[in-house]
């Protein structure tokens, strides 16, 4: 609100007081003002820029990506190549953070299982996030029968064990990025649609939604404009939370033949194939752990930040 | 608060801006179906301030929700009549007809102003979108609208308290938005559901004037619902009173303060706070309660709670009798010389 006054306040006429109905048309323009309120986006966004902690950890996330993208640039060694007589090597020199069990460097199998790992989390996050917001609003929204099929057919899916399918899917897909991205988005909407219902089971009562329809708002307008970010801060909660579920299930992927397969890294699979060093090589379990742990603490700080930046009620000061 | 305007039959003879026949609402509980509107009718002239006056639940937002066709779905339908828009019938109109109308040439506004404004839009944004549910209109051209709307209604600095969101206003001002978005495209007829009762008297009565000055400007016609017979006195035309779903009386504002016809309309009256007045100990009031909707009582719905009941009242349903220029009861005796309250009814 203080920008607001603030942008509404002229160096040469001061503050502004004068009813916009008695200025000609172009007095605002002429003024140098902004008569066309920012969009909703560029409010998010200055708002987002205050929560200190959301920034860095955008900053974070933005590093990782852009060290997974270009891995061959930043990795030191290659993902696969084995230095035969340096195997389980403790971090230090040479190999900053050591060597596995075949003797390839930690660091650079961490940088090029970022690009797995990462892709697969935010790919099926954002895919799920979708399909959830949309089967959930429809359901919601409109009630009645379309609300009881919907809804069966999610309680069908929540009721498939994953991990049959998986197996049924690793026989029959090849096991790309792609591939994993689909199979994983069809079992992670459920718990996401169920949340979006009931939040719109809500907001239909509300009197804007009403108010809205006696405007002569159509259903898509009052779905999208009224509704969606009233319930934006659980779907965003849901959605960063889905980021992490999803690296930690492509590591069961791999580990039962479907998915990346060795030698590919992934952060998942990392974890996987050094559950038996824990006691002699603890590194090769804690790397692969941080850094799952790092994108997912600062995914869940992120999407803390966007939850407040879309809510207008909260208080924007937040150090 | 402004002087009252009479409604004249000669000046305002045109057609009625909107006219009600024998409206019929109907709403499926678990415990049976229950006629929240049973047989109403009424008409509204331009400019006109129509008020509907009665007790919780005896119907009213039903009429005005009806109007609009918004009754709650799937519970609620309109079981029968029609509602005349300028002579087209919005009960058989399509739902994409509807939705023409609404907010263009009927708009409405609502009783609580903070929860029918959305909470994540800024309240110049909420105004600009009603042109744009409506009309082809530039997003800078509809914000400038939006702007001169809001200092119509008179909220000051309204190019910045454009930007602000709902809940950075006080209800007063809450309600003045309202009112903006609804007249944003000079509608004929607005809607006022209970547009005061969340408010401070003070308040009310600075919306009321806003609501006047509104409909001078823009040539609307005023559907005003409301339980408070303070607010009817300083801003209707005519008044309706509704008792259980059915028009009990209608007559012209002063006349129904006057010479009310109806025992429940004497009652109403009678239980009003007048400051003007001597306290004279508790205020009265109509014993008993409305009667359930689903069981109606067989004759006159007021008979259980009338102090004049008859055995007529309660084998014959009274028809609406005219007794004066524009006045209609709906009681037995209202055309009977001298019918009317007794003093100690009406502290008068």
């Amino acid at each position: 609100m203080t920008d607001d006054i603030k942008s509404a306040h002229h160096p040469e006429i001061g503050e502004l007081e004068i009813a916009a109905a008695e200025l000609p048309d172009d007095t605002l323009a002429r003024m140098g003002l902004d008569a066309v309120g920012a969009s909703q986006w560029r409010i998010v966004w200055r708002r987002l820029l205050r929560h200190r902690l959301a920034i860095a950890s955008f900053g974070i996330l933005v590093l990782l990506g852009v060290i997974a993208v270009f891995a061959n640039v930043f990795a030191p060694h290659g993902y696969a190549t084995q230095y035969l007589s340096q195997q389980l090597r403790s971090p230090g020199a040479g190999h900053w953070l050591g060597t596995d069990t075949l003797g390839r460097d930690e660091l650079s199998r961490l940088i090029y299982g970022g690009r797995i790992s990462l892709a697969v989390g935010f790919g099926v996050a954002l895919s799920a996030g979708v399909i959830g917001t949309i089967v959930g609003s429809l359901a919601g929204f409109y009630g009645g029968r379309l609300d009881t099929l919907l809804m069966r057919v999610t309680d069908l899916f929540l009721s498939i064990p994953l991990l049959v399918i998986l197996i049924v899917a690793a026989t029959l897909l090849g096991g790309s990025v792609l591939d994993i991205v689909i199979v994983l988005s069809i079992f992670f909407w459920m718990p996401l649609a169920r949340i979006v219902r009931g939040s719109f089971l809500s907001l239909r009562e509300k009197e804007f939604v009403e108010a809205a329809r006696s405007v002569g708002a159509s259903n898509f307008r009052i779905i999208v404009r009224h509704m969606l970010p009233n319930a934006i801060g659980p779907i965003i909660v849901n959605v960063t939370l889905a980021v992490a579920e999803a690296i930690l299930i492509e590591s069961v992927l791999s580990f039962l033949g479907f998915g990346i397969q060795p030698p590919t890294p992934t952060w998942g699979n990392m974890l996987a194939e050094s559950r038996d060093l824990a006691t002699t090589a603890p590194w090769l379990v804690w790397f692969p752990g941080l850094c799952i742990l790092l994108t997912v603490l600062c995914v869940n700080f992120l999407g803390d930040g966007l939850r407040d930046a879309f809510d207008p009620t909260q208080d924007l000061i937040k150090r | 608060m402004t002087d009252v305007t009479y409604f004249d039959p000669e000046r305002d003879s045109a057609r009625p801006v909107i006219a009600v026949e024998d409206l019929v609402a109907e709403f499926r509980t678990e415990a049976g179906i229950v006629r929240a509107v049973d047989g109403v009718s009424f008409d509204i002239a331009q400019k006109e301030v129509f008020a509907v006056v009665g007790e919780s639940g005896c119907g009213k937002s039903t009429v005005a929700l009806s109007v609009l066709g918004l009754l709650p779905q799937p519970a609620g339908r309109i079981a029968g009549g029609k509602v005349l828009f300028r002579g087209e019938d919005l009960v058989s109109a399509s739902p994409a007809r509807l939705r023409q109308v609404r907010g263009d040439r009927i708009a409405m506004i609502f009783q609580d102003p903070l929860s029918a404004l959305n909470p994540t839009i800024r309240v110049g944004e909420q105004i600009a979108e009603v042109f744009r549910a409506h009309r082809e209109i530039e997003p800078k051209v509809a914000w400038e609208q939006a702007v001169e709307l809001l200092s119509i209604v008179g909220i000051p600095r309204a190019l910045a308290r454009a930007k602000d969101y709902p809940h950075q206003f006080s209800g007063g001002m809450r309600q003045r938005v309202m009112i903006a978005m609804a007249i944003a495209l000079r509608p004929a007829l607005l809607i006022a559901d209970e547009p005061t009762t969340a408010l401070d008297v003070t308040i009310q009565a600075q919306i009321l004037e806003v609501l006047l000055d509104v409909r001078e400007r823009f040539d609307m016609a005023i559907l005003l619902i409301t339980h408070d017979l303070g607010v009817v006195a300083g801003t209707a035309d005519r008044v309706m009173v509704m008792y259980a779903g059915k028009k009990v009386e209608e007559a012209p504002a002063l006349d129904l303060y006057r010479t009310p016809k109806h025992p429940y309309t004497w009652g109403l009256l009678g239980s009003t706070t007048r400051v003007d007045r001597p306290r004279t100990g508790s205020l009265p009031q109509i014993p008993g309660s409305p009667p359930s909707l689903l069981v109606p009582p067989p004759a006159c719905r007021f008979a259980p709670r009338c102090p004049r009941v008859q055995p007529i009242c309660r084998t014959d349903y009274p028809e609406l009798r005219k007794v004066d220029v524009g006045q209609v009861a709906a009681c037995h005796f209202a055309q009977d010389p001298g019918w009317g309250p007794a003093p100690e009814e009406v502290p008068a």
